[in-house]
């Protein structure tokens, strides 16, 4: 077993060798450029795209020609709402989201308010839910788009996809969903769903960085969108710039792999991760599940555990590779915007850590971890005044500590 | 299979080895994400910064700002710096590359009167015309640095002394494109407050570019989300492009002067026998100052894409025009805006063709191109009925 075992594959997956097999071909003599229509190596290159177009297209349901590439899920997302609100500002103002979405649904919303738009942010509640009537009451008269995510990041929560989908067909409004978390880790067929735009990601799919993908309906309804970069026109015209062909490539493998064994992952995965979590409760105590144990992805945990300052584990454990918050705002060492909007008071959210499973983790490296978090709270709790007095049936909420 | 003879690096270029070698390494071993703070993502940030530091150096920057490639920089430099302003001109060139002329009109749209400076029959900006449209108004001033189809380069100092005079509050961006790593860049020296550029013209990978950044006047950003690149640009880094991105500009700026002067002396070996095998020959741009390695010629009568498909026959891949332009060829806006900007006739525009080396580029492509052409113009102007020109 490689030390540190890695447990952070919602922030991160390594690339399948598979994947880095399949890229390497157009790294070196299958180059070219593939808006270079005019000669040999450009029709390879573009036969190349175009496969991998209609894997991404098969993986979720769409057909290829709904297909944009982008540099990642990020920009997906940030296409997906700007170029809607361009697109349809004239109709409307408003979009509907909620505010555990992941930052780049969310600081777009807000770089969109400036821009004269008019955000509903849903709350959730305690795990992690938001409320269908309250969906359907935020959506307004000028409302043009909900954007709302499959699979939370941070928490693994599932929003109701299908059920959101029938509420705003029903009102007659878009509906973006960022599944990069969920693509892979449950069914996702766009046409099944009503799923109006999709983003995903490569890079937590197996694949590379640097690649993703935005799926646009082209029919029932059509969608349109303002493209957000300008230049040689490519990717019919909604998103500019020399196409990276040996990422497409990349991400076509990784979503021909997902289609062909997304089944077995996610069999492997939850296997893994319900040892994981039984184990980690059956031996200790005070420990809160965050989030939904039921409408969860298959491979994410996350934990607080209580009477232990959260970076005093992460350094304690440090052989097991997780992360606490989401990636992209862990640096910041606030406590998780997400575990606050479920209600856990800073304490519980600076305490949580996410563990998040993948293609290649083992039963071994499960086993390893759990000794680590075990021994890891039980010392930290041992040099807590707080945990002893909770041994000793104190209710530390009964507690006036300002009188001290 | 017939072996193919490159000569097209202005379009793109294939890896160079020592970049394949450390992209693929990348790929394989340094897979975490530079924003998690254990050692997988501690490595990957590591990685990450160190790339980010040889480029700040090989191009004067204050900052380096990694993007999904130049189109994406050159979106940021123009968006950012007008996202929440309202007013304030802009000023490009007739010759300019789609993303900025693109990007111009969008915003032309959103009410910042666009003006426009046409270059002269070499494609070398008209400095006359530059300075007259240049006044205070104009906060924003894109320049060309190096054009893709004919290779000419402006007059830098002085345009850049014309913005700095007559438009003092400008954000003067250049778009560097074709010129980083072939010519000695220097974005503090030029004075210039930022510069496109982009991994895979110069022998890395595809989908990574950069913004460099002068000190002051940072744009707003473009993707927003997790906040990377310092709030610049967010999503997850694409760690093992910027590591080629930075191995590919190492491997050249570091012997500049062997590698660009090698391609020189190709291109010019190049004209020189088309030149005496094709007394018909014109070539196009500016006899000096030029970027080392394109060559753009014309056969006026002929057409460009009929020779680069008879060409490609004999496995030498040349282009009529920048790769990105031709699909609106396809949908009917057709000859390149170049040439046009160039006030060249239609029959020259039909008969451009674009031979574009790279550090991989030998002297077999050249021999291979000087045998293939002459034979390609024969057989077609055998085909030309009399009075065609």
């Amino acid at each position: 077993m490689k030390l540190p075992v890695y447990m952070d594959y919602n922030a991160t997956t390594p690339c399948d060798p598979r994947v880095v097999e399949a890229m390497l071909p157009y790294f070196s003599e299958k180059f070219g450029n593939a808006a270079s229509r005019s000669h040999a190596f450009g029709w390879e290159a573009e036969e190349a795209v175009n496969r991998a177009r209609r894997r991404v297209a098969d993986l979720c349901g769409a057909t290829p020609k709904e297909i944009v590439f982008t540099s990642g899920a990020t920009e997906s997302d940030n296409l997906a709402l700007k170029g809607v609100a361009e697109m349809y500002r004239e109709k409307g103002r408003h979009i509907v989201t909620c505010v555990t979405e992941h930052k780049a649904v969310l600081d777009t919303c807000k770089r969109l308010e400036t821009r004269g738009f008019e955000v509903t942010y849903l709350g959730v509640d305690r795990k992690g839910h938001i409320s269908l009537d309250e969906l359907r009451e935020a959506i307004r008269e000028d409302t043009i788009l909900v954007s709302l995510m499959a699979g939370n990041n941070e928490t693994g929560v599932l929003h109701p996809v299908h059920e959101i989908a029938a509420v705003t067909k029903e009102k007659g409004v878009l509906f973006h969903c960022d599944a990069t978390q969920a693509i892979g880790k449950m069914e996702i067929d766009v046409r099944k769903l009503g799923i109006d735009l999709l983003s995903l990601s490569g890079h937590k799919i197996y694949g590379p960085k640097g690649i993703g993908a935005l799926y646009v309906r082209r029919r029932n309804p059509r969608v349109r969108l303002v493209a957000q970069m300008d230049g040689g026109g490519h990717e019919r015209g909604m998103r500019s710039g020399t196409l990276f062909v040996p990422q497409i490539v990349g991400l076509g493998e990784a979503c021909r792999i997902l289609s062909e064994s997304w089944r077995d992952d996610v069999e492997h995965c939850r296997t893994l991760r319900d040892r994981l979590v039984a184990a980690i409760e059956d031996r200790l105590d005070h420990v809160t599940y965050n989030g939904d144990r039921e409408a969860c992805l298959p491979n994410t945990a996350n934990l607080s555990f209580s009477y232990v300052e959260g970076e005093s584990l992460i350094m304690g454990i440090k052989d097991v590779a997780v992360s606490s918050g989401s990636a992209c705002t862990s640096a910041s060492l606030e406590p998780s915007y997400v575990l606050k909007a479920h209600g856990l008071n800073d304490e519980l959210a600076h305490s949580s850590i996410r563990f998040s499973l993948g293609r290649f983790s083992t039963e071994e490296e499960v086993d390893f971890a759990v000794e680590q978090v075990v021994k890891t709270v039980k010392k930290l709790r041992d040099m807590s005044p707080l945990y002893e007095l909770v041994q000793e049936g104190v209710d530390l909420d009964s507690i006036d500590w300002n009188t001290h | 299979m017939v072996r193919l003879h490159d000569l097209d690096n202005a379009a793109t270029t294939r890896l160079a080895p020592e970049v394949l070698e450390a992209v693929t390494e990348a790929l394989r071993s340094v897979p975490g994400n530079p924003s998690s703070l254990h050692p997988s993502g501690l490595a990957a940030r590591r990685r990450l910064e160190e790339s980010r530091d040889l480029l700040r150096g090989m191009t004067g920057a204050s900052e380096i700002v990694f993007t999904g490639g130049g189109t994406e920089a050159t979106n940021l430099a123009m968006r950012g710096f007008f996202e929440g302003r309202d007013g304030g001109a802009i000023l490009v060139g007739a010759a300019d590359h789609p993303s900025v002329l693109r990007t111009a009109e969008a915003l032309a749209a959103r009410g910042h009167p666009l003006r426009i400076y046409p270059v002269d029959g070499a494609c070398r900006p008209d400095l006359e015309a530059f300075a007259a449209l240049l006044d205070a108004e104009v906060r924003f001033v894109s320049i060309l640095h190096g054009n893709n189809e004919v290779g000419s380069l402006p007059p830098l100092a002085d345009m850049v002394e014309l913005v700095r005079t007559k438009a003092p509050r400008a954000h003067l961006h250049l778009d560097a494109v074709q010129a980083f790593a072939k010519i000695p860049l220097d974005l503090e020296r030029i004075g210039a407050d930022s510069m496109t550029i982009a991994a895979h013209k110069i022998h890395g990978p595809k989908g990574v570019g950069a913004l460099a950044l002068g000190p002051k006047r940072r744009p707003a950003p473009l993707i927003t989300g997790g906040g990377q690149e310092a709030g610049l640009r967010s999503g997850t880094e694409n760690v093992p492009g910027a590591i080629g991105f930075a191995v590919a500009a190492e491997s050249w700026i570091g012997r500049q002067t062997e590698e660009s002067g090698r391609i020189r002396e190709l291109r010019d070996e190049t004209e020189r026998l088309l030149r005496e095998r094709l007394p018909g020959l014109e070539v196009l741009g500016p006899r000096e100052e030029r970027l080392p390695h394109i060559l753009s010629i014309t056969f006026p009568g002929l057409r460009g894409e009929v020779l680069m498909h008879h060409l490609e026959g004999e496995g030498v891949l040349v282009s009529t025009g920048s790769a990105c332009s031709q699909r609106q060829e396809r949908k009917g806006k057709t000859g390149s805006h170049v040439l046009k900007a160039m006030g060249l006739s239609e029959a020259r525009i039909r008969g451009a063709l674009r031979i574009s080396f790279g550090r991989l580029s030998t002297g077999a492509d050249v021999e291979a191109l000087a045998r293939a052409l002459p034979e390609a113009v024969e057989a077609l102007e055998s085909l030309r009925l009399p009075g065609d020109r």
